[in-house]
């Protein structure tokens, strides 16, 4: 009930965005005096498929209070929202323009003004002027402004003392301004006494938020020279202090190391937890469900990336272990032995898998809390999983002997479930999408024709998509389908494949969504290869690296990996990511996993897949690269 | 609202616009105070550049009020509107200026290069909160005075972006019809004032007029203040229709397309010679009478009183400059300084008219071109007689032209003066009784102060009549000391406001040069010489150059009559020379101003041009005592010998006289005897002492590190050679510094030098800072120039900003202002000052400012004098 009424709320906040969004597309408009550009900077129309639940934070705060103020008409509580996010607007605007110091965006700054005005507006239609509320307001504002102020002149360059109570003091002052709209319903309903316990924790809501801002940001506010707390405390920590004051910076890199391998930044999830804890123990017994589910949303969801967190650093030591003796060994043998060392790779992987299939033949997925599938618990063997497996093995097979009798015995396995029920712990979308589909090419001809594009391939973007692999095999290749998909790679548009019905509770910052489009795009290629239009796909996939310059997890690189290489990609970027994928190796022979779906709160991912992926690829690769011990062999 | 808060348009409304202007000063300060010191804690007003400019100096433009228009704008329309209650007008004039005080605001950071600060954010989103509180009871939320507001402020916003886009750091053609849409639309929140009270009185038929007129007087306005502000528009990049006319049409776009630096000096040279300024106030002028027309048909006579002022001041203006022209560009030969005296007085006695009296002439413009020769005047007459009186064995004729003049002066010649003449100033001149009794009378009715009948010229005529007949007046004497000491000219100039009938109209002053050089003449070298020399040298100092030649004539008959010998003499001089017309004589300027009248003559003009000629070249030179910093040391030397602590390396010496070399570019010797380089643990990084009479400079050597020659300030050893060499010459001139701002002005001079010699350097190099603190300083400039202000307001000890305005005062642990963060501002004072001039000149010339002079530099700097520019 609550999280139905939740997703209603971030419905609501979504709608209230679009609106607020439009209106200022129009703004944006009347001040350059040019439709054009007005037009594409709202962005492209989205396609009816496409619209998906989309809400920023303070789009809906007032509402998640009207529990506790029933009295106030739903309306107003609407119209404090919008007032909420237009005010939200311009202050992030402005920060905006604090932060990019000369280079400032006039336009931006006038729609900016612009937001202010209509916000307080809005404001004075529920209290005239001399009303309480305003005396509230500016005590918000002048302590918003004047903690902004202090931590630009202590915090920006330089490297001072920063206690945990000089940051909640200058966190809870610098978002004193995101308090009114919410607590303007108890000035609408008479109702101030719960006033300080309903400040005190929003106080405490958006000192987390600034937290989790904070390490979000890092990276910015390191290269703006906005010493945060969490920056503060770890180049003290780290003994940088000197270096950086002298103007000899040290490296983003090596900051974001420090980050990671410190323990730090879990160390400032734990604090944000305890903040979303401790906002929802403010307000005790005040009926306030949506708040405290809210709060408690984002608790979970700091947690859960505190886990994955750890299990990053764990993993990273891993490969600085493995790093090492892989260099040891370059140095002490030739480079065609390294060959060997490869191939010693795939089949210790191989061998892993071999260990892992159950003894029906099926692979098993995994669903686990955290993106990063550390702890998980297998659920059940999976149609999923064993599909891919077994394609992912199947070019392997010349060299690691043990990999022959494995896709024996999986294959044996998908042709005995086949018209079972799947176990109910599995996610149905993707065990659906990976039933068996007759193969004969009529059937298939006659399911593409059904295929309705306007509509999108929702709900079961990943069925389509395995569609298009089995149609494939049998050399035929689906007009409708065929199509679509073309024309969504070029408008790189991956929506319709990548996002399902469920998602989670909290639109949150930081959200990411398990599914992404590296799945349906894997099946592609498998499926259409050369044929696709690649410029526009080795551009959307190799973006974040070319962002970033780093390669994130095993599960995404293999992914990467694969789709380039199935699609004849040939560039500088596949020897770091072959690298990293290389040392990523765990000792047993396995890649450690990330999760590929999600679906409400559940992640799921297999090690099996990920290892049989990473298997693939380097194979792939090194087959490619033209060792000549493997140049006769099948691909 | 009874009928009485109505106004009505009468004499007495245009009277009350004064007090409305100040009522909406004193809300606005108000409200911003308020606003300040919930930011920043009580008595921390921030400096508001905007405001402090209009508040301070009464505008010239409207001949009515001291205060910009915009403070009581809606009242200027009152009469179209008679049903608008006053509480309303003041309603919308305070929401007028507060709304115009955040777009000021906002357009001053957005053409300023410099990063928005928490405070710039706080302040506009708190003014536009204010108008919005103010005017939301007057107009409902679904009013539709709001969708026309928002509307121009749309207009507003897009006036301003299409500016930046196409006229910052961009050189694009600028048409006059772009120039007024964006000139019209900056300002187009202004409307709102027409609008709200066609809405509150229900009146609209005369609202489309209204705004026509409006745009035409703002764009007018535009033109004008492009003219003004020019040389900050070239600095900031921002090319006004005006500049960008002037870089086409000198050649110079060429220099802007390829990113090099334009030289503001030749940018003044094609502005002003080529005729482009005169032009620009045309084209303002064109405006102010459309803006006139298009309400000839509606009853607003403020308004068009107002549009009116305008429209003179443009006028005025440009026959000045027109004049300046001519003056300037005429050809003067190769003469003698005797030739050229000869020929001034053969101007004089052919002009001398025949019963003895000189005329004196007026005119619309202080330039006195066109200018009507009125009838002879006492006024002239007498300050002629006393200039010629010195030459009088140059030339045979002079004497009796003196004695005629002398009897045209007599007392039994008094009749009544000309009507068309001055009356306060022919007054002033009528014969006084010379008998002891009768002097030492008037004396004696003095009671402190000035009275404001006769006028001040008559106070200064009775001193120098006392002092020919040895009658000491010591009343009126100390009033004039006092006067000098605090350079408060006033009661001397201003005549009484019931000079003429209409007096809120009618504005009387005369330049204090007239009852200075009277004070010269009647007790020279015994005045407070000072802080006479430091009032009449000041603009010299600011802007190195000298004025026209009535002021250069004053200003070196005061200065030669009063023992000043110093260097700013010369060129003073020559500029004299340079002046003279092909006829002998030399240009007028106004002398005296009535009513929009000036009063000068070109006669006396020439005598007192003649006369400063004639002291400076051949006249006997008053005896120099002036006071010596180090009086009674022994002469600086021209090459200070160097000396090296054991156990540096040699080659410091070497580095050491290199550095000298280089910094006689800036600096010129005399400089001290001897230059010591070496290390003692407990003195600062750089010190001097005066040992027996012989100025000695210490620089003390940071340990030497990776071949790098540090101070123990951090600093490069060369630029603390030179702050060290700096402080030395400051200390020849003007003795041991007094006070740490003087420390910070000369370190900041010093700094910037550097910056011009070795301009390799980083700035934090340079200062001896890290990067950050250097980067913190340079986000926060603002703060550190109010942290200053605060300093300047409560110069106590106690407060906790004293300390970091020492140079190299130790960081505090708990204050975020980094070390070195004074110099930073002394650094920033010099910034954007060293153009075109020639360095060694100019920094002698800031080198030898008095203390007071660089106290109010910096009062200026943070805004509490008033904002004209120090080094304009």
């Amino acid at each position: 009930m609550e999280s139905s009424l939740h997703h209603a709320i971030l419905t609501e906040g979504a709608a209230l965005y679009r609106d607020i969004r439009e209106c200022r597309a129009q703004w944006r408009e009347d001040l350059d005096g040019n439709k054009s550009t007005a037009t594409a900077t709202a962005g492209p129309q989205p396609s009816p498929c496409s619209k998906r639940l989309s809400s920023p934070l303070h789009a809906y705060y007032p509402i998640l209070f009207h529990t506790l103020f029933q009295d106030v008409p739903i309306e107003t509580v609407r119209e404090l929202a919008r007032a909420d996010r237009l005010y939200t607007g311009h202050l992030l605007s402005y920060d905006r323009i604090l932060d990019q110091g000369l280079s400032i965006d006039t336009t931006g700054l006038f729609l900016a003004q612009l937001e202010h005005m209509h916000s307080l507006k809005r404001l004075y239609s529920f209290f005239p002027t001399g009303h309480a509320f305003w005396d509230y307001f500016h005590d918000c504002y002048s302590e918003t402004w004047k903690s902004v102020r202090e931590e630009r002149l202590c915090h920006a360059y330089r490297l001072g003392a920063f206690s945990m109570s000089r940051f909640c003091a200058l966190a809870r002052g610098k978002t004193a301004l995101l308090r009114p709209f919410s607590m303007a319903l108890a000035f609408l309903s008479d109702r101030t006494e719960d006033l300080p316990r309903l400040s005190a924790s929003l106080d405490q809501h958006h000192i987390a938020l600034v937290l989790i801002d904070d390490l979000e940001d890092w990276r910015q506010d390191y290269r703006n020279c906005n010493f945060t707390y969490l920056l503060t405390r770890l180049i003290r920590k780290a003994g940088l202090t000197v270096q950086i004051l002298s103007g000899h910076p040290v490296s983003a890199t090596r900051v974001g190391q420090l980050l990671y391998t410190t323990g730090l930044m879990e160390k400032q999830l734990r604090l944000a937890e305890i903040f979303f804890q401790r906002s929802n123990e403010t307000v005790g017994t005040l009926p306030l469900p949506l708040w405290k589910h809210f709060n408690h949303g984002f608790r979970v969801r700091c947690r859960a990336l505190r886990h994955d967190l750890a299990e990053i650093r764990r993993r990273e030591e891993g490969r600085a272990r493995m790093r090492e003796s892989i260099k040891r060994a370059s140095s002490i043998v030739s480079s065609a032995a390294l060959f060997g060392a490869s191939t010693g790779q795939i089949r210790s992987g191989a061998k892993f898998l071999a260990r892992s299939q159950t003894r029906a033949g099926g692979f098993p997925l995994s669903r686990s809390p955290h993106a990063y599938m550390c702890p998980s618990e297998y659920v059940a063997p999976s149609r999923f999983v064993t599909t891919l497996v077994i394609r992912a093995l199947q070019p392997v097979e010349a060299l690691a002997s043990s990999v022959n009798p494995l896709l024996l015995t999986a294959s044996d396995w998908l042709r005995d479930t086949q018209g079972t029920s799947p176990d109910p712990g599995l996610p149905a979308t993707l065990e659906r999408a990976f039933a068996p589909i007759p193969s004969d090419r009529d059937h298939l001809s006659q399911l593409d024709r059904t295929f309705a594009p306007a509509y999108g391939p929702l709900p079961d973007g990943l069925f389509w998509a395995n569609f298009l692999c089995t149609c494939s095999e049998t050399s035929l290749l689906p007009p409708r389908l065929g199509a679509y998909v073309t024309d969504c790679l070029l408008r790189r548009d991956y929506t319709p494949w990548s996002f399902g019905v469920a998602f989670g509770p909290v639109a949150s910052p930081w959200t990411r969504y398990a599914c992404r489009p590296l799945l349906p795009l894997l099946l592609f290629c498998q499926a259409l290869g050369r044929s696709l239009p690649r410029e526009a796909l080795h551009g959307y996939i190799l973006e974040p690296y070319r962002t970033t310059g780093s390669w994130i997890n095993t599960t995404e690189i293999a992914l990467t990996l694969l789709c380039l290489l199935l699609t004849a990609y040939d560039g500088p970027e596949l020897v770091p990511a072959i690298t990293k994928l290389a040392e990523s190796q765990e000792p047993d022979g396995s890649w450690a996993p990330n999760a590929l779906f999600q679906e409400g709160a559940g992640y799921y991912g297999s090690r099996e897949l990920t290892t049989a992926w990473c298997l693939e690829t380097l194979y792939r690769y090194h087959k490619r690269r033209g060792s000549s011990s493997w140049a006769a062999m099948p691909c | 609202m009874g009928c009485n808060a109505v106004l009505k348009t009468t004499e007495t409304s245009l009277r009350l616009l004064d007090d409305e202007a100040k009522r909406v000063a004193r809300g606005m300060a108000s409200f911003r105070n308020e606003r300040v010191d919930r930011l920043c804690g009580p008595f921390t007003p921030l400096r508001d550049p905007i405001t402090s400019r209009e508040h301070g100096e009464p505008s010239q433009n409207n001949g009515n009020i001291g205060f910009s228009p915009f403070y009581y704008y809606p009242f200027l329309f009152v009469s179209a509107f008679p049903s608008v209650p006053v509480e309303d007008l003041r309603t919308l004039a305070l929401a007028n200026r507060i709304l115009l005080e955040a777009i000021l605001l906002s357009d001053k950071k957005i053409d300023e290069t410099r990063p928005w600060v928490p405070a710039d954010f706080y302040l506009v989103d708190s003014y536009f909160h204010k108008a919005l509180e103010m005017l939301i009871p007057l107009f409902p939320l679904e009013h539709e005075f709001w969708q026309k507001t928002q509307g121009w402020f749309l207009q507003h916003g897009r006036a301003i972006i299409k500016e930046q886009l196409r006229h910052r750091h961009r050189l694009c053609p600028y048409t006059q019809e772009e120039f007024f849409e964006v000139s019209t639309g900056k300002v187009a929140l202004i409307k709102t004032n027409l609008l709200a009270m066609a809405l509150l009185s229900d009146t609209s038929d005369v609202l489309a007029p209204l705004m026509e007129s409006q745009d035409r007087f703002l764009a007018g306005f535009q033109c004008f203040d492009d003219l003004r502000d020019w040389k900050e528009d070239l600095r900031h990049g921002n090319f006004t229709f005006l500049l960008t006319r002037v870089l086409f049409t000198g050649g110079l776009h060429a220099n802007v397309r390829r990113g090099d630096p334009v030289p503001p000096g030749e940018v003044g040279q094609v502005l002003y010679h080529r005729g482009i300024a005169e032009e620009q106030l045309r084209l303002a002028e064109q405006y102010f009478e459309q803006a006139l027309n298009s309400v000839q048909k509606i009853h607003v006579p403020n308004w068009a009183e107002t549009v009116m002022g305008f429209l003179r001041h443009c006028r005025t203006m440009r026959h000045d400059l027109a004049e300046i022209r001519r003056r300037t560009t005429k050809e003067t030969g190769p003469k003698t300084v005797a030739t050229r005296l000869a020929e001034a007085l053969d101007f004089i006695v052919c002009s001398a008219p025949s019963l003895g009296g000189f005329p004196l002439a007026q005119s619309e413009y202080p330039y006195m071109n066109p200018s009507t020769p009125l009838a002879s005047s006492r006024f002239a007459t007498f300050f002629l007689r006393l200039a010629l009186a010195p030459l009088q064995n140059m030339d045979s004729r002079l004497p009796a032209l003196l004695l005629g003049a002398s009897e045209w002066l007599t007392p039994s010649r008094r009749i009544p003066a000309n009507p068309s003449l001055p009356v306060a100033m022919e007054e002033s001149f009528l014969p006084i009784p010379t008998d002891r009794g009768a002097l030492l009378e008037l004396d004696q009715d003095l009671d402190g102060t000035l009275p404001l009948r006769p006028h001040g010229l008559f106070w200064a005529n009775l001193l120098l009549t006392g002092s020919r007949e040895d009658v000491r007046l010591p009343k009126l004497k100390s009033l004039v000391e006092t006067s000098i000491r605090q350079s408060d000219y006033g009661p001397w100039i201003h005549s009484p406001s019931s000079d003429s009938p209409n007096s809120s109209s009618h504005r009387a002053a005369c330049h204090p040069l007239l009852a200075l050089l009277l004070f010269c003449h009647s007790s020279g070298p015994d005045l407070p010489r000072k802080p006479l020399h430091d009032y009449l040298l000041r603009r010299n100092r600011k802007t190195g150059t000298w004025n026209n030649p009535t002021e250069t004539a004053l200003t070196l008959l005061c200065l030669l009559s009063s023992g000043y010998q110093g260097p700013e003499l010369s060129p003073a001089v020559e500029k004299l020379i340079r002046s003279q017309e092909p006829d002998g004589s030399w240009p007028p300027n106004s002398l005296y101003e009535q009513a929009n009248l000036f009063y000068g003559s070109r006669e006396l003009t020439t005598a007192w041009c003649l006369l400063a000629l004639f002291l400076y070249h051949l006249g006997p030179c008053f005896p120099a005592t002036q006071e010596r910093p180090l009086e009674g040391s022994i002469q600086p030397a021209r090459n200070p010998t160097i000396v090296l602590h054991a156990g540096l390396p040699r080659r410091l010496h070497g580095f050491t006289r290199s550095v000298l070399k280089e910094l006689r570019t800036v600096l010129s010797p005399p400089w001290p005897h001897t230059l010591y380089v070496g290390h003692w643990p407990s003195m600062p990084p750089h010190f001097l002492l005066n040992m027996d009479q012989r100025l000695v400079i210490g620089v003390n050597v940071l340990q030497h590190r990776q071949g790098r020659a540090l101070s123990t300030a951090q600093r490069p050893l060369r630029v603390e050679i030179v702050m060290a060499m700096m402080l030395a010459h400051r200390w020849h001139r003007q003795g041991p510094l007094r006070d740490r701002l003087e420390r910070i002005f000369v370190g900041g001079l010093a700094l910037s030098s550097c910056g011009r010699v070795w301009p390799r350097h980083t700035p934090w190099e340079t200062l001896g800072m890290p990067k950050l603190d250097w980067a913190w300083c340079r986000e926060h400039e603002a703060f550190l120039w109010g942290e200053l202000r605060r300093f300047l307001l409560h110069p106590s000890p106690k407060q906790p900003f004293f300390r970091w305005l020492l140079p190299d005062f130790p960081e505090a642990p708990d204050s975020p202002i980094p070390k070195g963060a004074s110099l930073f501002l002394g650094q920033d004072l010099f910034a954007k000052h060293f153009d075109n001039q020639e360095p060694c000149e100019q920094v002698n010339s800031l080198l030898g400012k008095s203390l007071p002079d660089i106290l109010r530099t910096f009062r200026k700097k943070v805004g509490l004098d008033s904002d004209e520019n120090f080094f304009a």
